[in-house]
């Protein structure tokens, strides 16, 4: 669990982060958004003594950081920052293998570890360990990047726009890739990003935060359903805000008893989804089926628009 | 097989077949030298002067890169960035003395022979090493440098790790620069009694025997261009190895 309590930063004059509290349970992945310069990074970086508060503290498992040796803290805190950030002098064994080696680990472990890394984030451990940063891809590196944090094991695993600088589609993949390495390893995450559907994909709650503070911190549908101020308001408008909402909600939530003709849609699929085929085939209803193709009921035209609508106060 | 090589391996082949048996180069270098005058310098074994001048060379660049490296690094600490810009103005002034003033200085204070002229080569190495030194510690990319912190790196750890691996062929750079003047600068110290090929040198220009002068100089200019050679091959490979 990390808690941080009252948490300030100040650079001269300006307060970087200010007076900020927050607390992510085990196992719970945190997304923390807000425009550009509003203390992220800085919030971020607190919690592995990148940077160093200038009032309140973090606590990590019960243990307040500054008490402990930054480097060692370091060590048992996963780590990615925007483009990888990748040693450029080393392969990508070396570079995943980096705090491994740090800690002293028995050799062989050191390789077992390195290669489930890679196999796990979609490398070939024989292709892809023997190369240097400048013969991968950007969507590679980061691979390497994610897998370099995740190497020695730790429970925690900070990330600072790990995606930003991906193209949309290898950005998505990424994103599917680390929510499936969260769920295996039940790791916890703390986010930041300033894209609202990457929050909302992987943050099991997301934090708002606008010149230093802290707005708003709740589940993906509180925030775009009800902000909690202008700023994180605007944060959030957009056209496409109830296709935002309904992704995170799934078909489950919806199904109702009855019948209905044409293709069905599965009981899991997102009510985005659902609305999409919908409309596609100018139907008002679509047959649900469960995982094993069994007939559950429908969904309606009706009840998803209502679902992306702004709820009533 | 390019021309260089070639080249190359014609200059190695020429120099060591010069200091094997010099008077096989007699009848080339004969019109050079005065009537009746020894064409080929016989004062002094030419191998042994080459290897005393290569030795006094080498000891002051081992210096000279040691002490270099170390205020490099020194100064880009925590604790040393406050003496970066006066490491800077010392070792630029060191630069902007002429060799022969530092030689001069020295002979009073240590007497004549290798010492102050070995004084004089190190003075000459340490700013370039440490200029070179200080751009690679440089170099190394902010990302990798917060990476090597997260990662869980000691300071020292990223400094042996990640720092000087990136600044290494920016360190060669500089060793190259500090041996090419040092083979040069070892030339004048034959001036103070040094025994370098210098003495070759000045003894053809003292009894104005061009030969004399050919010889000298032209082991001189192989020996600076052999030594850059290997080092800017050093430098490519380290450059290729550690890339950024
Ligand atoms: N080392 C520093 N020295 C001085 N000011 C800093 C430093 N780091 C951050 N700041 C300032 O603190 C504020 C917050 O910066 P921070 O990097 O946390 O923002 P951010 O939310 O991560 O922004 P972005 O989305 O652009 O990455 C900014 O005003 C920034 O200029
Ligand atoms: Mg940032």
């Amino acid at each position: 669990m990390i808690a941080i309590e009252r948490l300030s930063k100040r650079y001269g004059e300006t307060a970087a982060v200010a007076d900020v509290s927050l607390e992510i349970a085990e196992g719970e992945s945190l997304a923390i958004v807000g425009s550009s310069g509003s203390g992220k990074s800085t919030l971020l970086k607190t919690i592995n003594r990148l940077v160093e508060p200038s009032a309140g503290r973090v606590v990590v498992d019960g243990e307040d950081v500054s008490t402990v040796a930054p480097h060692l803290l370091r060590r048992r805190i996963g780590y990615v920052m925007q483009g990888a950030g990748l040693f450029p002098h080393r392969t990508a064994f070396e570079n995943i293998s980096t705090t491994p080696r740090l800690l002293r680990w028995e050799e062989p472990r050191i390789r077992a570890r390195v290669d489930e890394l890679l196999t796990l984030l979609g490398l070939d451990p024989a292709t892809y360990g023997p190369r240097k940063p400048h013969e991968l891809s950007g969507g590679e590196q980061q691979r390497v990047g994610v897998a370099r944090a995740l190497a020695a094991e730790p429970r925690v695993l900070l990330m600072d726009e790990p995606f930003g600088a991906l193209d949309p589609a290898v950005r998505a993949k990424a994103q599917v890739d680390l929510a499936a390495l969260r769920k295996r390893l039940g790791l916890t995450i703390v986010l930041v990003t300033h894209d609202m559907d990457e929050a909302a994909r992987l943050g099991d709650r997301i934090a708002v935060m606008h010149r230093g503070r802290l707005l708003q911190q709740g589940t993906p549908a509180e925030i775009f359903s009800r902000p909690a101020t202008p700023e994180v308001a605007a944060l959030v408008a957009s056209d496409d805000r109830p296709f935002r909402l309904l992704a995170l909600g799934s078909v489950r939530d919806l199904v109702e008893p009855g019948s209905a003709a044409g293709d069905p849609v599965a009981v899991e699929a997102t009510l985005r989804g659902a609305l999409g085929a919908l409309l596609w085939s100018r139907r008002d209803a679509a047959p649900v089926v469960g995982a094993g193709g069994e007939a559950l009921g429908i969904v309606t035209l009706k009840r998803l628009i209502e679902a992306g609508a702004e709820p009533k106060a | 097989m390019n021309v260089a090589f070639v080249a190359r391996v014609a200059l190695i082949v020429s120099v060591a077949a010069f200091l094997a048996a010099p008077s096989i180069f007699e009848p080339l270098l004969r019109s050079l030298a005065p009537e009746g005058a020894p064409v080929i310098y016989r004062h002094a074994n030419l191998a042994e002067l080459t290897a005393l001048h290569l030795g006094l060379t080498a000891l002051a660049l081992a210096a000279s890169a040691l002490v270099g490296v170390i205020l490099a690094i020194s100064v880009t600490q925590p604790w040393g960035r406050e003496f970066l810009p006066l490491s800077r103005s010392l070792a630029n002034a060191g630069q902007t003395f002429p060799p022969v003033a530092v030689l001069a200085i020295a002979v009073p204070a240590v007497g004549f022979g290798a010492e102050p002229t070995l004084i004089a080569l190190i003075i000459y190495g340490i700013l370039p090493v440490f200029e070179n030194a200080l751009a690679g510690l440089g170099r190394a990319p902010a990302r990798a440098l917060e990476a090597a912190d997260a990662c869980g790196m000691t300071r020292a750890q990223r400094l042996r790790k990640v720092e000087l691996p990136l600044a290494l062929p920016a360190i060669l750079a500089g060793l190259r620069l500090a041996a090419i003047s040092g083979v040069a600068t070892a030339t004048i110290g034959s001036a103070v009694a040094a025994r370098t090929l210098g003495e070759v040198v000045f003894a053809g220009l003292a009894s104005n025997n061009l030969a004399y002068v050919v010889q000298g100089a032209g082991l001189i200019a192989a020996l600076a261009i052999l030594i850059s050679d290997a080092l800017l091959a050093m430098e490519r490979k380290a450059a290729e190895a550690f890339p950024v």
